[in-house]
């Protein structure tokens, strides 16, 4: 019996899978802490035949080649792939055995020039699944810019027609399975539905339901940003990443931390945002545990800096450091747990007022700045009549256009972005005020908001 | 639960869709109907009751199964 099982890894939105007969595995597009694939291998009792990956990731640090090595499987990419190891090359069209198990490759270039389809099948020729990774998506389709501008328009007319390929080639029963499409920046839009076949991406899919220019023109208009940390994922992909080491740092006491802060260490304070606000280092970026931790921190914190991660408890430092190390954060200094009141009374001791939108109320234009963080398809939504807008992922290169010398007024959506943006704006030497609350599209404008094109 | 009166499946969406998608669903039921979210957005724990206090619909129940969580508001 042939199943195949998924893995999630939420925080970056994507999926991994190990395909088995029930003695042999072929697993898919792992992700960097294999600790995890490795579980589900040994409480199966299962002997991995193949490792294979449908293109060289550009949102996370692969763990394909260290599980390959771990259990001498095939580690199989498409034969055009330029990395820095040596690996099993495959062509379109290639067939691999595993036990009862057959995997096609199909050639399936548009999210990546070299990208790669892989068909499940049973030894009598049914097709039961096609790991999709970046092209096939549930409802839509791997987006094609991550590459480069240079080559975008080439890309995306070639995942039209590998979408369209897939489609012809890959029976209708057969299972859908991306790699993307579940809340990862890689996928142009996000799937909403939990699993798909063939047949169903048939009427779901604007691959396969409109003309090739208003696909393509939907989905130049769709794409949103992505994050910066993006651009170091190809190239670590490509030099063979070695395993997630799950070691803590080092634990260091408060001397040590603010030595290094004063530095200029980035010391990530994981904290909730009340706690933090209540007290924490000068200099100190707050980022609560939450999925989208690696995506916000990949776009304000240098890739090649060497971390020190503050928490409440070590399963919180645990947790974030393999979040990070899934994106090659893995240079972490060390570590503090941090109890109530740790930093109180210190020199570098700091606190940031949190309010909501009426705290504004009575305070006078020219001695505040309001700072707008959201992306820039919200804020068209309506926005505070004052706003400077600096979408979240631009603050780095554009924190100078932020007048100093008054309180910064900072919020975003939902509050999780601006508590960041808070405490980089802190860190920058900026006087902040966190306005905790919610913006969302079609919010109501009143006093303190103003509508779409305003 | 019989009285949902309807159901937001926001699963894999990230940071704000669960709250955005929330609130356009809330504006298709009625005051006193209960809209049901699922989300495996772990800021969700968050930001759907804050977003629920600070709009004034109840949130009823919170089921937190570690990587799905479930929520229940009842419409002002």
């Amino acid at each position: 019996m042939i199943e195949v099982i998924t893995l999630e890894t939420p925080s970056l939105g994507d999926r991994s899978y190990v395909a088995h007969d029930g003695s042999r595995a072929v697993v898919v597009d792992p992700q960097r802490d294999i600790d995890r694939v490795l579980d589900v291998l040994h409480e199966r009792g299962l002997d991995v035949t193949h490792v294979l990956e449908t293109h060289v990731h550009n949102d996370y640090v692969t763990g394909g080649l260290a599980l390959a090595r771990m259990t001498n499987a095939v580690y199989a990419l498409n034969a055009d792939d330029a990395l820095a190891f040596d690996f099993h090359g495959l062509h379109d069209g290639d067939l691999l055995e595993s036990g009862l198990m057959r995997v096609r490759a199909l050639l399936t270039p548009g999210h990546t020039p070299t990208h790669l389809s892989y068909v499940l099948s049973d030894a009598e020729g049914n097709d039961l699944g096609v790991f999709t990774g970046g092209s096939m998506l549930f409802g839509t389709v791997g987006r094609p810019d991550l590459i480069g501008p240079h080559m975008t328009a080439e890309l995306a007319a070639k995942q039209y027609h590998s979408v369209r390929r897939i489609a012809d080639e890959v029976q209708d029963a057969a299972q859908v399975h991306p790699t993307h499409g579940f809340g990862s920046h890689c996928s142009a839009t996000q799937a909403t539905k939990p699993s798909s076949t063939i047949a169903a991406e048939r009427t779901d899919n604007p691959a396969l339901v409109k003309s090739e220019q208003e696909f393509l023109d939907e989905l130049f208009a769709g794409l949103t940003p992505y994050p910066t940390y993006y651009r170091y994922m190809g190239p670590a992909n490509a030099a063979g990443p070695a395993a997630f080491d799950p070691t803590p740092p080092d634990e260091f006491d408060l001397d040590r931390v603010v030595a290094l802060l004063r530095e200029g260490a980035w010391v990530i304070d994981l904290r909730n945002r009340k706690d933090f606000a209540a007290s924490f280092l000068a200099g100190a970026v707050n980022a609560e545990l939450r999925n989208d931790l690696p995506n916000y921190l990949g776009w304000i914190v240098p890739f090649e800096e060497h971390l020190v991660l503050v928490g409440d408890d070590a399963e919180v430092l645990a947790e974030a450091q393999r979040m990070l190390a899934r994106i090659g954060y893995d240079r972490l200094q060390g570590r503090m747990i941090a109890a109530p009141g740790t930093f109180a009374g210190h020199e570098l001791e700091r606190t940031i007022r949190v309010v909501r939108f009426d705290g504004l109320e009575g305070v006078a234009p020219e001695d505040r700045t309001v700072l707008d963080v959201r992306d820039t398809w919200e804020y068209v939504t309506g926005h505070h009549r004052d706003a400077l807008h600096i979408p979240y992922h631009e603050l780095p290169e554009r924190v100078d256009e932020v007048p100093r010398g008054r309180t910064v007024w900072i919020y975003c959506a939902t509050g999780a972005r601006a508590t960041i943006a808070a405490s980089f704006m802190v860190r920058s030497g900026y006087d902040v005020v966190l306005i905790d609350d919610f913006c969302l599209p079609g919010d109501v404008p009143g006093e303190t908001l103003v509508g779409a094109g305003a | 639960m019989s009285d949902v009166a309807k159901t937001l499946d926001a699963s894999g969406l990230a940071c704000p869709m669960p709250v955005v998608r929330t609130r356009q669903a809330i504006d298709q039921i009625e005051s006193g109907q209960i809209l049901e979210v699922i989300s495996t957005d772990r800021g969700s724990l968050q930001d759907i009751p804050a977003w629920a206090e600070s709009t004034g619909n109840e949130l009823v129940e919170k089921e937190d199964a570690g990587d799905r969580f479930t929520f229940r508001i009842r419409k002002a």
